[in-house]
């Protein structure tokens, strides 16, 4: 057994923890807060309980609202000149995945100048060393997916070049984070559904994947057995506390997993479909091709998956988890998928899975059994033609 | 409902053969005071030859501080602190057990704080003091037993009152902790089971104190699980790598992080007040030696949480709801590893002194515990312990 645990971020996490924004020691004194152009945050008063907040701790806010969903290279460099022409010196995530993400990415340019894809690697990333540190950086979760609260990534999408990569620095773990399940009771049906999928395929892939450890398999096992437990509650009603809590939790262990293990082919899959077609929300990404993903590991690791299903509350049986999985997808939602409205094209199948190579090998490079091209091709097709 | 912070920014470096990672990972300063013990072992060892070498290749400055006494004292710390500022070191090296990584901490303290160490001390005589801020501290550990390595403690006796407390501060977390279990494969036996039962104590009371969390169950149950395994197989045989690895990693890290977010109870006072009177006394064996009594006193006051611990030890132990298979587990522990019926009175400890161990250790305070203790409840669980 060996590994390397480095997560330096202050975790605040329950009902009631936003409040402590208030009176905490917060690393600077002008905040550059990130939302989504949709404007959630705005009307469901959870930016201006922000804003109150730090003026309350006598910090001042500047907000950015063009965060898109699968955030862009162009939408973080629009973070970052507003940033650099206000003065900030932290930036926020306030939001899902997409806010908190866009915040990292801009901490980074922000301090070190340039372009965000001079830090990023991928096909034309330049993969410079984010040698100047970042800004602080404060994440306010308000959804359970990304696990990016307590990781060191920012998955960010030039839409020229059709790349959705990571940035991946130590620099960019949040200082800290805070998870307040009140903040998510009003997620949607579907979206609190793939966003579920994410954090369990975080979990699941970090379980199977060859850099795995006991450590991140105690964090991933506990993971799974969570979304088990909290998702469907979670999905069915949306002010059940113990499933939003639950289903929190296992975010934030699915984040320790992705800080300690990594993913595998099926997240390379999964942003290779969202790259091509930006629409398609990560978590129905993977839902689409995660069972024929996982019976094709199934033929290799099934033992790992035998594991997972008895983390379940199954029969420690392969076949089992793939199982749970396909009755998860039923249950949730999170299997209606119409692949048309997303425009994606089966007979593009071998174009997604060479995206998936040339993009995010290292993803790919996680499995314990590579991945071959038409084997990939074949579960993208599969996945597709239903 | 519940809620919990963490905060643990120890960068773990953890395997067999890491100690090499040395030279590779960024040093938080150019000048160290590497602490190490009296009795030499680290020299003897050649472990101390093998760290400085490393620092030499990477243009690491050193200064050895050897002068570290088993139950550091408050003296020794002050005289490492003066020792760093005399030398202009700018991080200190904790290398050893537990003594040595919290000789370092509580240095690393006074090179931010000016006075005595006790005026920070938040319990007994000491001045309550806030901390502010300390010098950074990298631990290269060669025991299994104190999870100090990634928490935010130390634990020091003032060697004019007699009094064991512990210091804690966020600034003292270590920055670097490289974990080698090949390091431990020499360490003797007895010294091995009162560091093992001195982690599943840890896990134990973590899991029991009334600041657990669910973050801290997961680290507990599986520290627990882990010791209950691994322990009586070291106990056999030192050597075996695979045993040192598992025991190592319950004790130094999954017991770390459950201290840096939950807290050990009323044992680990009891425990820490007698090796404070007592100095031969070990801390590992200062909780073995009240354990199976102090648990037959409380196990009826969390009966679930006492099964659940059943279960962490030994799968295939029945929950009845009365905790009764933790004390068969414990008892079967201590059995099988030939430490029940340690002698207290072999560490010098009269009996007559338990009424004033008791009184001393209720007046620390017993403030983590879900359940009452009386001075009476003490003194008649030491009174059964007594051999």
């Amino acid at each position: 057994m060996e590994f390397n645990y480095h997560i330096p971020t202050k975790i605040l996490f329950g009902q009631g923890k936003l409040d402590e924004l208030g009176t905490i020691k917060l690393p600077g004194k002008k905040a550059l807060i990130c939302i989504t152009g949709g404007g959630s945050m705005k009307k469901l008063g959870y930016l201006d309980r922000v804003i109150e907040l730090f003026k309350k701790n006598h910090v001042d806010s500047v907000v950015f609202d063009q965060v898109q969903p699968n955030p862009t290279s162009k939408g973080v460099m629009a973070a970052v000149e507003l940033g650099i022409r206000e003065g900030v010196d932290f930036t926020v995530g306030l939001g899902g995945g997409s806010c908190i993400d866009t915040a990292k990415a801009t901490a980074v340019v922000i301090r070190n100048g340039g372009n965000v894809w001079d830090y990023m690697g991928g096909i034309t990333g330049k993969l410079k060393p984010v040698s100047k540190g970042a800004l602080p950086i404060i994440v306010i979760s308000t959804t359970s997916g990304t696990g990016s609260e307590v990781n060191p990534f920012a998955v960010i999408t030039k839409e020229e070049t059709f790349e959705k990569i990571d940035l991946s620095s130590d620099q960019v773990f949040p200082a800290i984070t805070v998870v307040d399940p009140c903040l998510q009771t009003s997620v949607p049906k579907s979206l609190t559904a793939f966003q579920g999928m994410d954090v369990l395929f975080h979990s699941a892939e970090g379980y199977i994947c060859n850099c795995a450890t006991p450590f991140s398999d105690m964090y991933a096992l506990q993971s799974i057995s969570l979304v088990a437990k909290h998702l469907i509650a979670a999905v069915e009603d949306g002010n059940n506390m113990e499933a939003r809590e639950g289903m929190c939790l296992a975010n934030i262990y699915a984040g320790m997993v992705e800080s300690t293990a990594g993913c595998t082919s099926e997240h390379a899959i999964g942003h290779s479909l969202s790259a091509m077609h930006p629409s398609l929300p990560h978590g129905a990404a993977l839902s689409l091709v995660c069972v024929e993903c996982f019976k094709y590991y199934a033929r290799f690791i099934p033992d790992k998956l035998a594991q997972m299903a008895a983390a379940v509350g199954r029969r420690a049986e392969a076949s089992e988890f793939i199982d749970f999985l396909e009755d998860l997808l039923r249950e949730t939602g999170a299997g209606n998928i119409d692949i048309g409205e997303y425009g994606l094209d089966p007979t593009k199948a071998e174009e997604y899975a060479k995206n998936s190579y040339d993009v995010t090998q290292v993803l790919h490079d996680c499995d314990i059994y590579p991945m071959p091209l038409d084997e990939c091709t074949e579960i993208i097709s599969k996945s597709l033609i239903r | 409902m519940f809620s919990f912070e963490s905060y643990i920014p120890t960068r773990v470096v953890f395997g067999p053969g890491k100690l090499n990672e040395l030279t590779n990972i960024k040093l938080p300063g150019k000048k160290a005071l590497i602490c190490i013990t009296e009795d030499q072992l680290m020299r003897k060892l050649g472990i101390l030859d093998r760290v400085t070498a490393l620092l030499d290749k990477i243009d690491i400055e050193y200064f050895i501080f050897d002068r570290v006494t088993p139950n550091p004292t408050r003296k020794g710390v002050m005289e490492a602190s003066v020792e760093a500022k005399d030398k202009g070191c700018d991080f200190f090296i904790g290398l050893g057990g537990g003594s040595s990584i919290d000789t370092a901490k509580a240095a690393a303290i006074m090179m931010k704080n000016p006075g005595d160490l006790w005026e920070y001390a938040s319990a007994g005589t000491g001045g309550g003091k806030a901390v502010e801020g300390a010098f950074p501290v990298v631990t290269i550990t060669t025991t299994a037993g104190t999870g100090t390595e990634c928490d935010p403690w130390c634990v020091i006796t003032n060697e004019r009152t007699n009094e064991k407390l512990d210091f804690g501060t966020e600034a003292v977390f270590p920055k670097v902790s490289i974990i080698d279990p090949e390091l431990m494969l020499t360490l003797p036996r007895t010294l091995t089971l009162y560091q093992g039962f001195d982690a599943l104590f840890h896990a134990i009371e973590c899991y029991i104190a009334n600041c657990a969390v669910e973050l801290t169950n997961l680290y507990c149950l599986e520290a627990v699980s882990i010791v209950s395994k691994w322990l009586p197989v070291v106990a056999k045989d030192g050597g075996n790598l695979e045993a040192r690895i598992q025991m190592s990693y319950a004790a130094n890290v999954l017991c770390g992080f459950a201290q840096s977010l939950s807290a050990t109870t009323s044992p680990h006072i009891i425990g820490q007040c007698m090796s404070g009177l007592y100095p031969n006394l070990a801390h590992g064996a200062s909780l073995i030696v009240l354990a199976e009594e102090y648990y037959k006193k409380v196990v009826g006051f969390l009966p679930g949480m006492f099964d659940t611990l059943g279960k962490a030890m030994d799968e295939s132990s029945k929950q009845d709801g009365t905790g009764k298979c933790f004390l068969d587990a414990l008892i079967g522990l201590l059995n099988e590893t030939e430490m029940r019926h340690l002698p207290m009175s072999g560490f010098g400890i009269p009996k007559g002194d338990i009424p004033e161990i008791a009184r001393i250790s209720k007046g620390i305070g017993f403030g983590f515990d879900r359940y009452e203790l009386s001075i009476d409840d003490i003194i008649k669980i030491l009174q059964k312990s007594y051999c």
